[in-house]
């Protein structure tokens, strides 16, 4: 009988600690942030009144430029000499 | 995020980017430089960042977002020069500007680190293989640069503080408040959204807080303040307190930067001395038409009579013109603090409130404008019978 008692005193105690436990709140960094985007309530930009040319993508894949850029290979094996980065002297908070 | 590979840093997304409109316009119409396959030719002359000095290259088809962005906060800094011509004497200004060229002008942002690089301050590097994105990605664009105060506050980075509800619950990112026409400067638009006419015939704003482009809590929960809720400590307060005051939690304060030139490398640094957790209330030093409130939250910034002693005696010579504990919008909004537990909570709680005895003393002058001289009383509260 008196270990009946126990148990259910025990069971009493845990329960009123749980309820006096403080709500932790947590974040979770992982799920994905909801897509808000710019109220944009300006003009649209405009291609038609301005001085840039626009080219075929056939043309802009044969441009040197993007042939390298787009090469990750290409860029590794091109890339400067990997310098350590000066140590920052600053210190604290920014 | 960790930093990105050299490589990974500049390469395009051949997949993708060529199917976007910035896909069809050659390299070099931006970026200058030569068609080579020779990587030290095609280098010459070239233009790593062509928003950079001005904003001909975005602004030819985006003249509506250049015209007005060469003035905003983000491309002027004018906020810290404000805070500077302030606290000093035209005299000073041109050493004071020299310092600010040193140690405070790379905080300057320009087309291309919003919307296809992350800032210097966390490596660079395309966000995504130079593709253009529209909104800037959160932890990358705008908490690399506001990480922290409000990117830790916003997102639970300080232990033991949650992070902001609007995040946590609502997964809201910084543009869902901050808007296109606030961020890029938009000021003639206005009164697109303002239509009050008290608003519209408003003098331009002399603070960031005072502009009607900054987010307010009310333009989202506007029955608040009217007290038409039916929570009576909105009724009770009404706009007497800013809504941080009970739904913000501790907060990141600073004391003491001191900036210098590196006698080793040539190089500018800074020194802050402490960086600490505050909730203090004080008095609005900024009242304006839409933040009427008399009593807000208040953080501690770094300014310090002395920061910039390396290039002069006494630069800061009227320091004293503006407070150090600053007017705060804590990003770390919560439906329950410790505020709202009871009345009481605050009310003959000195711990809450910016008293003269929590400020240093050769501060007091600076912040006699945000002192409470007496804090509420304890409220007795009706106890039912």
């Amino acid at each position: 009988m008196q270990r009946i008692r126990f148990l259910y005193l025990l069971v009493l105690f845990s329960l009123l600690l749980t309820s006096c436990q403080a709500g932790s709140v947590t974040t979770n960094l992982e799920a994905p942030v909801l897509s808000f985007v710019f109220n944009d309530m300006t003009s649209n930009p405009s291609i038609e009144n301005s001085n840039v040319q626009l080219q075929s993508n056939a043309a802009l894949e044969e441009s040197e430029c993007f042939k390298c850029h787009s090469d990750k290979d290409k860029l590794i094996e091109t890339a400067d000499p990997v310098t350590a980065p000066a140590e920052s002297e600053s210190s604290g908070v920014g | 995020m960790a930093p990105l590979e050299l490589w990974e840093k500049v390469l395009v997304n051949a997949d993708k980017y060529l199917d976007t409109v910035h896909g069809q316009i050659a390299c070099t119409d931006c970026h200058d430089g030569v068609e080579s396959s020779d990587k030290e030719t095609a280098h010459e002359d070239l233009i790593a960042r062509p928003s950079q000095d001005d904003m001909k290259v975005c602004g030819d088809c985006h003249p509506d977002k250049s015209e007005t962005y060469s003035k905003s906060l983000h491309s002027t800094l004018n906020g810290y020069w404000n805070a500077l011509d302030t606290r000093s004497v035209p005299e000073n200004h041109d050493v004071l500007a020299q310092a600010f060229g040193n140690h405070c002008s790379s905080c300057h942002a320009t087309c291309g680190d919003c919307h296809v690089s992350q800032p210097a301050s966390v490596g660079g590097g395309f966000f995504n293989g130079h593709l253009f994105e529209k909104t800037p990605p959160m932890t990358r664009s705008c908490t690399a640069c506001h990480g922290s105060r409000v990117g830790n506050e916003y997102l639970g980075n300080n232990e033991g503080l949650p992070g902001d509800v609007h995040f946590r619950e609502g997964r809201m990112n910084c543009v869902a408040c901050h808007t296109d026409s606030e961020l890029h400067g938009q000021g003639s638009n206005c009164t697109q959204c303002h239509t009050a006419p008290e608003e519209m015939t408003m003098p331009a704003a002399k603070h960031r807080y005072g502009s009607i482009q900054v987010p307010s809590c009310e333009a989202c929960h506007p029955n608040t303040t009217l007290g038409n809720d039916n929570i009576e400590m909105h009724t009770v307060h009404g706009s007497d307190l800013s809504c941080e005051v009970c739904h913000s939690i501790a907060y990141t304060s600073c004391d003491g930067c001191h900036v210098a030139i590196s006698e080793k490398t040539g190089n500018p640094y800074f020194e802050t001395e402490a960086t600490y957790s505050t909730f203090l209330i004080g008095k609005n030093p900024l009242i304006s038409y839409s933040r009427p409130y008399k009593f807000v939250t208040l953080r501690h910034v770094p300014a310090t009579q002395d920061a910039f002693s390396y290039y002069g005696d006494n630069l800061l010579s009227n320091f004293d013109t503006l407070p150090t504990w600053a007017y705060a919008t804590p990003h770390n909004t919560q439906l329950k603090t410790p505020q709202t537990e009871s009345c009481n909570a605050c009310h003959g709680n000195p711990a809450l409130f910016l008293t003269a005895d929590k400020v240093a003393e050769n501060e007091l002058q600076a912040n006699a404008s945000v002192i409470i001289d007496q804090i509420p009383a304890l409220v007795i509260e009706a106890v039912n019978p």
